[in-house]
């Protein structure tokens, strides 16, 4: 299998930008990772059900009231732009292709 | 014995009465990071002044006569991705370079309301993914006990802290053997809770379902202070709960026959079995058992571990907060640009690999069947807690490696976790405790209870100190 197109597929599902130097190094890394993990293939699951969690409450209810919030003008200094009161961000128009 | 060679339970008591104001004891502590930090590298900020306030206003309460806590002017170091307001918190990467905490995490709060002292944020690797702290975006951190060698990882910068006297005791966080594989390589204590016991609230994720902050100190008695204060539900983490401990007179350890098998350093193997033959002696009773499923904890481990980071990770985008790629032309270039530059090597390794183990048509195979195998695990875990107290295993499988011998190969670092990985998957405790040396490297225990069973480990844990074959 071409592992470096299966590479370039999850780096998009993922957000990442990779180099070609970086698809070629992953792509053989990972396929070595991988095959470590054929391990799995040999474990007897039948009728075992999947792990959920490690709480034995499976829901955790509060009262839906207002608490501590944080200063806007705090935190508006960790925006990346902004316009006056407003996080601003490059258009998503057209750019959006795939 | 110097100021910086005390423990927790030491410094406090001199403290309070008054043999020692507590600035001069942070004092000292800043000190010896100045003099020491150039080599070991464990620190990733010092914060001087935080630190002589906090102390200033310890000695304030004891000259009025005012009561003070168990932990009051002691001087602590904490991982770089625990927030504390107001200071920097970087998880090791460029992406959080010049992020600022906004709020305390739980435990931090915890640890303010009993007036701790801290000295700075120490090293890791890049969202505590890796074995070495090698892997951070900074620096790398040495082992005070010979720097051409790692201290382990992640939690690498507080272990050494405590261990070089830096620091009097530090927080690390755990998801697979982070705390207690660290604190082995130097020579420390270090407790990964019951998952539940302690707030994550604050703790940058990084795979939530194991994450777990614990105590790195130099004494067993230490390692309890400090879990009895950050210990305990939290509203903002609802993953977290109390549980009243069990309470058990039998003296039953359990040694798992997988973990003694081919990949354990032979010198380890021996004086690990030594000492099993030594606490036979001591009256316990010693049950070889056996973990059938052991075996594909190392791949259930890094393929839920992925996953969950894949899905953690996508909040650092480049717009809310956070390291942002400037040159991008739009929206969706900033997502791959702010990733692709602002994730290091192993972060974006794992991302992908995670990215894959979810995606269509791989789902089944990787994740979901990773998530079977680990309720597998789990079964094994209760049965054997069904008749023995305590499991004993070694901490890691070698000793610590050089600077550079195992960055070449994922694989033979991810292997590094291989006896302490098994405890996040299941969620039960472990404490890591020195025992013995081999040339100058001490080397640990890990023994590993039923959930919930801290009190019991460290119960333990002070027997294993006793029986220690060194000062």
């Amino acid at each position: 299998m071409d592992f470096k197109k299966e590479i370039e597929k999850i780096s998009a599902l993922a957000r990442i930008e990779l180099s070609e130097k970086d698809k070629t190094k992953f792509a053989k890394e990972l396929n070595k990772i991988l095959d470590y993990f054929n391990v799995l293939q040999k474990a007897d699951v039948k009728g075992v059900q999947p792990f959920l969690t490690h709480s034995e409450s499976r829901n955790v209810f509060r009262k839906d009231e207002v608490k501590n919030c944080f200063d806007s003008k705090i935190m508006k200094n960790d925006f990346s732009d902004k316009q006056g009161n407003y996080l601003k961000i490059k258009s998503v128009k057209k750019e959006w292709e795939s | 014995m110097g100021i910086i060679d005390l423990t927790i339970k030491e410094l406090n008591q001199k403290i309070r009465k008054k043999e020692l104001k507590a600035v001069e004891v942070a004092e000292e502590f800043l000190k010896e990071i100045k003099k020491k930090e150039k080599k070991i590298k464990a620190f990733l900020e010092i914060t001087t002044d935080l630190a002589l306030k906090q102390a200033e206003k310890v000695d304030e309460k004891i000259e009025k006569g005012e009561e003070i806590s168990e932990i009051a002017g002691v001087p602590m170091a904490c991982k770089d991705n625990i927030l504390v307001e107001g200071k920097k918190c970087t998880a090791g990467s460029k992406i959080l370079e010049n992020y600022i905490a906004r709020y305390d995490a739980t435990v931090i709060k915890k640890l303010k309301e009993k007036d701790f002292v801290m000295l700075g944020k120490t090293n890791m690797d890049e969202f505590a993914m890796g074995s070495s702290t090698e892997n951070s975006a900074f620096q790398i951190t040495k082992n005070p006990l010979d720097l051409k060698r790692v201290p382990g990882g992640s939690s690498g910068g507080s272990a050494a802290a405590v261990s070089a006297n830096e620091s009097a005791y530090a927080l690390g966080s755990d998801t697979g053997g982070s705390v207690r594989q660290p604190a082995a390589f130097c020579g420390v204590v270090g407790l990964k809770p019951t998952y539940g016991s302690v707030s994550r609230f604050g703790l940058i994720a990084f795979a939530s379902s194991f994450d777990q902050i614990g105590p790195i100190t130099k004494t067993v008695g230490d390692n309890k202070i400090i879990y009895d204060i950050i210990k305990g539900r939290d509203d903002f983490d609802s993953t977290s709960f109390s549980k009243q401990e069990n309470k058990k007179e039998k003296k039953i350890i359990g040694v798992p026959k997988e973990f003694f098998k081919q990949g354990l350093d032979k010198e380890i193997k021996d004086k690990t079995l030594d000492f099993i033959n030594k606490l036979s002696e001591q009256g316990y009773e010693i049950k070889e058992i056996s973990l059938p499923n052991s075996e594909y904890a190392l791949s259930v481990y890094y393929i839920i571990v992925c996953s969950e980071a894949s899905s953690n990770l996508a909040r650092f985008d480049g717009i809310r907060y956070g390291f942002s790629e400037k040159t991008a032309e739009n929206l969706k270039e900033i997502y791959f640009k702010t990733k692709g530059i602002g994730f290091g090597e192993e972060v974006r390794r794992r991302i992908l690999l995670g990215t894959y183990a979810l995606s269509a048509g791989y789902y089944d195979a990787y994740y979901l069947k990773a998530q079977k195998i680990r309720n597998l695990i789990k079964k094994d875990f209760e049965e054997i807690f069904k008749n023995v107290d305590f499991i004993l295993a070694p901490v890691s499988p070698v000793l610590p490696f050089k600077i550079g011998e195992k960055t070449s190969d994922p694989l033979s670092m991810y292997l590094a976790d291989i006896y302490t990985i098994p405890m996040n998957l299941v969620g039960v405790p472990a404490l890591s405790v020195p025992f013995s040396k081999i040339g100058k490297f001490p080397i640990s225990v890990q023994i590993i209870g039923n959930y919930f069973d801290e009190e019991k480990l460290f119960e333990f844990g002070k027997i294993i100190e006793n029986l220690r074959e060194y000062d």
